[in-house]
């Protein structure tokens, strides 16, 4: 037996094609939201995971660090680590800001790490290129998203810095890549101020006549020092011990260091539950709308292609061919149709998710489902085709 | 004379400083270092000095002094640095300037680059290249210097090949293509 619907479609292979062309893009699109949906939540996974921590620590009664501020004493580290169930605890600060370099800027996140032997929290987990920090000063590892290269010259705040080592996929929950600078050059850039305001706060301490006392010498030098101090940090990044039950350490530093305490899980509920919540909502909505068009395209786009064959049917059923040779050949077009345009769809997918500024991610889980929706969708839409095929009259073949 | 704290006329009291006075012959740079990085220093190590204001300029110096009370705040040890030569023009006092200390050099031992250095299963280690796949080996650390290589002390022979650079985090499973660079990652 022939095959009908192989004949049908290289009878009019071109308008086949095209259509198939045009559903691909669609179905490409749709991908593609999905994966713009996933690579934010991903993004807001690796910001967890590349913290290698297991508790952050951070200010009591704030959300810290990632989605509210939180400040805390720079040697609030050392009581944590007394904590039981603590292996190491780490200072790290989180400022978002643009970073110079030359005329151009880009938008990113300085973390403040301790430079100490790399592997410890906070520390870029793995590099690409050049080396680990290891001055306490002016040195820094960039995210290769930043478009550095080891040797360049970045100016965070007032000092220049290094770029010594490039990493990769180290982003916080926003998409912006990170830049690993010493801790205390970090310190110094969040919250020390610049020039102009020190030597305004000076000369307004100093004409304070109260801290200014002419019978007493060193005071205003003493009150200028307590000012100018800085010894904050945002967040104390914590490793347990293989096998330490997070939860019974939280409550330990909570309970006696009265501070507040995130644990992995909790600081995924905050990032994807609060942080980020309503932008992927509104791109998970989008994407919802989205692939409701695109199903309903795809059903149209069948049912006109059967109807457009109207005739051509009616002819099959006056040479007496039977209904279930018909309907197969319906079906198979559109299950085909429905192949040629996924098979497009993904590949346009693939092929244009790189240049996205912010990361895409395509899963293969949503790839097979995509799949499993469009045949679905073309096997439903050539059901309203099949019917009104079989309720063509065979007299139409030959009247009109 | 650097600074004059009273005017004639000013009443001053007993142990306030009238004139500051600087003794130009024997300028010293205090030096800060971080306590945990700062073993093996102590007087007579030759060290390099940069002002801030010297555009890299590089000053021959030694450590004239190790402070014996640390900064228990800062966690910092405090050092004094003294200038092989004073430089001329005098440099202003108070300004920044940074010191490298040469340390006497360490037995031979492995080395690797610290970006070979990673963690896994909550423990450091390197990952060696064997037979064409990858395994971990956990390793003792000891120094390390600027140019960021890490001494071992323990877990690694000489000649063995170890990751440096890879573009996601590794674990036994992953397949490796040796490069010698990391494409578009040339400096």
């Amino acid at each position: 037996m022939i095959s009908l619907a192989g004949r049908d479609i290289l009878h009019g292979w071109g308008k086949f094609a095209l259509t198939g062309l045009g559903l691909g893009l669609l179905i490409g699109v749709t991908l593609t939201m999905g994966g713009v949906y996933r690579g934010m939540v991903d993004d807001a996974m690796v910001l967890l995971d590349n913290s290698g921590a297991d508790l952050w620590v951070v200010q009591q009664e704030t959300l810290g660090p990632y989605a509210e501020s939180s400040s805390i004493f720079d040697d609030t580290w050392r009581s944590v680590s007394g904590m039981p169930g603590v292996e190491e605890a780490a200072n790290v600060t989180y400022l978002t800001t643009q970073v110079r370099r030359g005329t151009e800027d880009v938008r990113a996140m300085v973390v403040g790490v301790d430079p100490g032997m790399p592997g410890s929290p906070g520390q870029p987990g793995y590099l690409t290129a050049g080396r680990h920090i290891t001055r306490s000063h002016y040195e820094a590892v960039a995210d290769g998203a930043t478009g550095f290269r080891p040797g360049d010259e970045i100016r965070i705040r007032r000092n220049t810095y290094t770029v010594v080592g490039l990493t990769r996929r180290m982003v916080s929950s926003g998409g912006d890549p990170m830049i690993f600078i010493p801790l205390k050059d970090a310190q110094e850039a969040q919250f020390l101020k610049d020039n102009d305001s020190i030597l305004q706060q000076r000369r307004r301490t100093a004409s304070n006549p109260s801290l200014n006392r002419p019978g007493v010498p060193g005071l205003l030098e003493s009150v200028i020092a307590s000012q100018s101090a800085n010894q904050y940090v945002n967040a104390v990044l914590v490793r347990l011990l293989p096998g330490a039950d997070p939860d019974e350490t939280a409550a330990h530093i909570r309970r006696w260091l009265r501070l507040e305490v995130y644990t992995r899980d909790q600081m995924e509920e905050i990032l994807l539950g609060k942080l980020i919540a309503t932008s992927s909502r509104q791109i998970g909505m989008f994407l919802v709308i989205l692939a409701v068009v695109s199903a309903a395209i795809v059903a149209f786009i069948i049912y006109t292609l059967t109807m457009g064959k109207i005739r051509e049917i009616a002819v099959l059923k006056l040479i007496g061919t039977k209904n279930r040779t018909i309907v197969s050949m319906i079906l198979q077009q559109a299950v085909g149709l429905g192949v040629l345009g996924f098979m497009i769809g993904k590949i346009a997918a693939t092929f244009w998710a790189p240049f996205f500024p912010k990361f895409v991610l395509l899963q293969a889980r949503d790839a097979v489902t995509g799949f499993a929706a469009v045949i679905v969708m073309c096997v439903l839409a050539s059901i309203l085709a099949i019917r009104a095929a079989l309720k063509v009259d065979p007299a139409e073949a030959i009247g009109g | 004379m650097s600074a004059r704290a009273a005017e004639p006329g000013t009443t001053a009291v007993a142990g306030q400083a009238v004139v500051e006075i600087i003794d130009t012959g024997s300028i010293r740079v205090s030096v800060r270092f971080d306590q945990a990085a700062a073993s093996g220093l102590r007087a007579g190590l030759p060290a390099d000095i940069v002002l801030r204001s010297g555009n890299g300029r590089v000053h021959r110096g030694a450590i004239l002094r190790v402070e014996p009370l640390a900064d228990p705040v800062t966690e910092e040890m405090i050092a004094k640095a003294v200038f092989g030569e004073i430089p001329d023009p005098l440099p202003p006092l108070g300004e920044l300037a940074e010191v490298t200390v040469h340390l006497p050099p360490l037995p031979g031992t492995p080395v690797v680059p610290d970006g070979a250095l990673q963690r896994y299963n909550g423990r450091p280690g390197v990952w060696v290249i064997e037979n064409g796949s990858i395994a971990f080996r956990p390793v003792k650390t000891g120094r390390r210097d600027l140019a960021g290589t890490v001494q071992i002390l323990e877990g690694l022979e000489e000649g063995e090949r170890v990751v440096v650079y890879s573009a996601r985090a590794l674990t036994p499973k992953s397949r490796v293509k040796v490069l010698e660079t990391l494409e578009g990652m040339k400096p």
